[in-house]
């Protein structure tokens, strides 16, 4: 089972790709503002939308605002509450 | 033209288009065989200086390289009994070179005369290449794609490819080809395809139809001639102004100016809720972003009546709506939708990298000192089209090209003129807020 912690590390990862590396895991983990205002553009949450549904398996709603999108522990959280179902 | 044999060690493939694939195809035979070269593109690739000075015989050795490397370029399709279309991807063949002397022809010469004809997509093979040759050498490649076999973005790798092809004389590692997107479309992508098919038909039928839905008093088919009109602007400051929010807001630049263009159009048609269908390149998987075929679908931006929020806040949660749905079966969208279209579209045609903003955002004060260099430039109108209005962006390093086009017998001429300067202003405004 995977814990918070281990998730939000991976998510950290995965966001750092979908980044093409621009801002580094441990920015986006030591970061206290949203995704976007860290740098991180539409286009690489498209991509992280489909590296998540590839990986957990967990589709990311987009109806209405993307609240689950905004930052780290609200994307681990969103993510963690389904994969666990 | 003399074709240059190419013989792909794989086996020959038959089977139904990807979805992209689908999409382009449709919209040339709707244009049919007298328009759809006007879907053609092209790219020229500079012999590199590394490659040395090759004679027409290495660099068509290396055009066949290219061609034996995706499958995309080497299919053919044929529509069945019921119109259907299918594809034979093929292991040997020939493509077409012409060699043309660059002192009579430059290479964009080339281009544009070797786009000018069409391909015929069950008979030829989707490129036809050209060189331009100076004292016996090879100094250009001139590149020609039918739009069913790459988009923009595919024509970027193959124009890498055969770069890396003339520099190295050989090409490394196995790219995805076409046969597994399609596969991959039957089974691990379906889900996701009709999802996307649940967006679209809930969101239309929300719609109710066109955004241009009124026909203009008078403006029958006898109304004068062109029927679609166009205007162009060009603005250094709405490309700074976009960069700046597209900075801000953590979007591209192309979402910054889709919504303004959405709300814009709503505002002419009269309608609280609009949308638009911005062309969508579909490359946000790893895997895909290399793939040589034609991945880009049509998305559904739709702008909610604009409520209490930021703007930008909801416009930027439509945008990934919009391009999050724009993978799907093109064929089984056509049979739900049955026609239905908001007919309201948008294509951002400048290349990824002049989309996503790099560097320091502009301030300010360079936004209000391009203010005054913004040009209108004319255009003449067509006759003939199957939307009601289009925005086109192109640009030039430092300042956008955004090009209206709209049905006179839906949009009046004096809105169809208002619209650009009232973008530009929208956007700049936002930008100095």
């Amino acid at each position: 089972m995977t814990t918070q912690a281990d998730l939000s590390a991976r998510l950290a990862v995965m966001i750092s790709e979908a980044c093409d590396g621009e801002i580094t895991a441990a920015e986006i983990s030591a970061a206290d503002c949203s995704l976007a205002a860290l740098g991180v553009t539409s286009l690489a949450q498209l991509r992280l939308i489909d590296a998540i549904e590839d990986e957990f398996g967990v589709e990311i709603d987009l109806a209405g605002y993307v609240d689950h999108l905004a930052g780290l522990d609200d994307l681990a959280r969103y993510v963690g509450e389904r994969i666990h179902r | 033209m003399t074709p240059v044999p190419f013989r792909a060690d794989v086996p020959e493939w038959t089977g139904p288009l990807a979805w992209g694939q689908r999409s382009i195809w449709g919209a040339m035979r709707l244009v049919g065989a007298a328009g759809d070269h006007y879907f053609n593109f092209t790219r020229v690739v500079p012999v590199p200086r590394g490659a040395g000075s090759p004679p027409p015989e290495t660099v068509a050795r290396a055009v066949a390289m290219v061609v034996e490397r995706h499958d995309s370029l080497r299919t053919r399709v044929r529509a069945d009994g019921g119109g259907e279309p299918n594809q034979v991807i093929g292991g040997t063949g020939g493509i077409p070179v012409e060699v043309a002397d660059e002192s009579v022809e430059t290479p964009a010469e080339l281009a544009e005369r070797l786009a000018a004809d069409r391909f015929d997509p069950a008979a030829d093979w989707p490129l036809r290449a050209g060189m331009t040759v100076r004292d016996g050498a090879v100094r250009h490649v001139v590149l020609v794609f039918c739009h069913v076999a790459a988009d923009g973005y595919a024509g970027d790798v193959v124009a890498r490819d055969l770069r890396l092809a003339l520099l190295r004389g050989a090409l490394s590692g196995a790219p995805g080809q076409l046969r597994d997107l399609v596969a991959r479309q039957g089974t691990a992508d379906k889900a996701r395809g009709d999802r996307a098919l649940e967006f679209w038909r809930e969101r239309l039928d929300a719609l109710g139809g066109p955004i241009f839905d009124r026909p203009r008093e008078g403006t029958g088919a006898e109304a004068g001639s062109p029927r679609y009109r166009r205007a162009v602007l060009v603005s250094p400051a709405l490309d700074r102004a976009s960069r700046l929010l597209a900075g801000r807001y953590g979007v591209s630049t192309s979402t910054v100016l889709l919504a303004a263009a959405c709300a814009g159009a709503g505002r002419i048609a009269g309608r609280p809720v609009a949308a638009m269908t911005p062309l969508v390149n579909n490359r946000f998987r790893a895997e895909d972003r290399d793939l040589v075929t034609s991945l880009a679908q049509l998305g559904l931006f739709v702008l909610d009546e604009p409520g209490d929020g930021d703007p930008m806040d909801a416009a930027r949660s439509a945008a990934l709506r919009a391009y999050r749905h724009a993978y799907y079966d093109q064929a089984e969208l056509n049979r739900t939708l049955a026609g239905a279209d908001p007919l309201c579209c948008f294509n951002d045609q400048r290349p990824a990298e002049g989309v996503t903003p790099a560097g320091p955002p502009p301030d300010a004060g360079e936004i209000r000192a391009a203010l005054p260099l913004t040009e209108e430039a004319p255009e003449d109108g067509l006759d003939d089209l199957n939307c009601r209005f289009c925005v086109h962006v192109t640009g030039e390093p430092d300042r956008l090209r955004v090009m209206v086009t709209a049905d006179t017998r839906y949009v009046a001429p004096a809105d169809l003129d208002a619209f650009l300067p009232a973008l530009e202003r929208t956007v700049v405004e936002r930008a100095l807020a």
